[in-house]
């Protein structure tokens, strides 16, 4: 008997969030991409905002208003630092101008809440997950580089909008904060602070 | 499948735009790189020879040394430079306390490493002999080099030519300079650019002084 009662509760919920998510604009799943412009405010290797970027990400609303889903992105920021003479140890010196490249690629799982289901549906967003991030610094022939892995956590807040009644198409704009753990004794780099927007189509 | 399509467009999309931008930026001027000995006393020293040639490391196994009109100008360029400093040339290199020695490489499978013992030029088909300063038996570098380069390289060095010399000595290097970037198309551009660097490796070593 006790099996049957929640047998039958848990038949009524998936009924009632099927129903719900039939009802709703656009579909159970959604899937974004497009454009990415960061900035890299207060970074000790490249301090610059660059729009050389862009993102994916797509995700399955588990409940009528939350969905889990995965993301991926990359971005490059790259610093020109005009010549100038560089005392280096033991009494060498060094006369060139350069440009940093800091190349970052984060992916990782998303946590989403739609605050509506209209057509246009704001939301906020997180996401937690890996970054790897290449600095190249650029002299007139030749490159000095490293890499490294590090810990990603973004908080998001944007908007998607589905304006055509008989298509799911539609678009995205947010804006994002990031930390990024990874860290570069060869460059001097203690972490990534990322901040940006994303403009793109939504599914 | 509809899902697996929109996410193949967006995917497509998104990896069509180059993952990472490669900077285009670049003044056009050459990297310069010097290091010297810490403990040289430039001041002690009055005299100086630079050979008629250059030696050039190219196409063939074999060095050769040129002494056209570019390398005589760019001969030229160091004599001016060490004469600014106050130092005096002397045709006798037998006479000279500082002898300059001139290479540039052309090829980039020729390359040097940091080296700090016993030479730098390690492996290459060709260098300076120090008995052409004198009888030394080898090469002395009191300095580590931490510079690395590939193609058109110009390099020079200033050795001590009144260090003690006999069979089992080595001659001592006292500066080294570093002149790398890419060729103009245009010789003239070439040579203006090289001048200018000239220039620079002495211009951030002042303890080269009279």
């Amino acid at each position: 008997m006790k099996t049957r009662y929640i047998m039958m509760i848990l038949a009524a919920a998936f009924l009632f969030a099927a129903a719900d998510m039939d009802a709703q604009v656009g579909k159970r799943y959604y899937i974004n991409g497009g454009w990415q412009f960061n900035g890299t405010p207060g970074n000790t290797y490249s301090e610059t905002a660059s729009g050389w970027g862009a993102y994916a990400e797509s995700g399955c609303y588990l409940l009528p208003k939350l969905a889990v889903g995965v993301f991926a992105s990359f971005n490059t920021n790259n610093e020109y630092v005009s010549r100038k003479v560089y005392q280096l140890p033991e009494g060498a010196a060094l006369s060139t101008d350069l440009t940093r490249s800091l190349f970052q690629l984060p992916f990782g799982a998303t946590l989403r809440y739609r605050f509506t289901r209209s057509k246009l549906q704001p939301y906020m967003e997180a996401k937690v997950g890996a970054n790897y991030s290449s600095e190249h610094t650029y002299f007139s022939t030749m490159v000095l580089s490293d890499s490294q892995w590090g810990f990603y956590a973004s908080p998001e807040f944007g908007l998607t909008w589905h304006p055509f009644d008989r298509s799911n198409f539609g678009f995205q704009f947010a804006v994002y904060y990031s930390y990024a753990t990874n860290s570069s004794k060869s460059f001097n780099m203690n972490g990534i602070n990322n901040c940006g927007f994303k403009l793109g189509v939504s599914f | 499948m509809k899902k697996i399509m929109y996410m193949a467009m967006i995917s497509v999309a998104a990896l069509s735009v180059s993952c990472r931008k490669e900077p285009s930026m670049h003044d056009g001027e050459y990297l310069v790189y010097t290091a010297h000995d810490e403990n040289a006393d430039f001041s002690k020293y009055t005299t100086f020879n630079i050979p008629d040639e250059i030696l050039v490391i190219g196409e063939s196994e074999k060095p050769e040394y040129v002494s056209d009109s570019r390398a005589k100008a760019i001969i030229g360029d160091y004599r001016e430079q060490l004469e600014k400093a106050g130092f005096q040339y002397v045709a006798d290199k037998a006479a000279a306390d500082l002898g300059v020695q001139i290479t540039y490489t052309v090829k980039s499978r020729y390359y040097s490493d940091i080296v700090s013992d016993p030479y730098w030029w390690v492996d290459y088909p060709g260098y300076w002999s120090p008995y052409y300063w004198g009888n030394w038996n080898g090469w002395y570098h009191s300095y580590v080099v931490t510079y690395k380069y590939s193609t058109n390289a110009l390099m020079a060095e200033i050795a001590d030519l009144t260090a003690a010399q006999d069979n089992d000595a080595k001659l001592p290097v006292l500066w080294s300079s570093f002149i790398n970037g890419e060729v103009s198309s245009n010789q003239y551009f070439t040579m203006v650019k090289l001048e200018d660097a000239i220039e620079q490796a002495f211009s951030q070593s002042p303890y080269i002084r009279k």
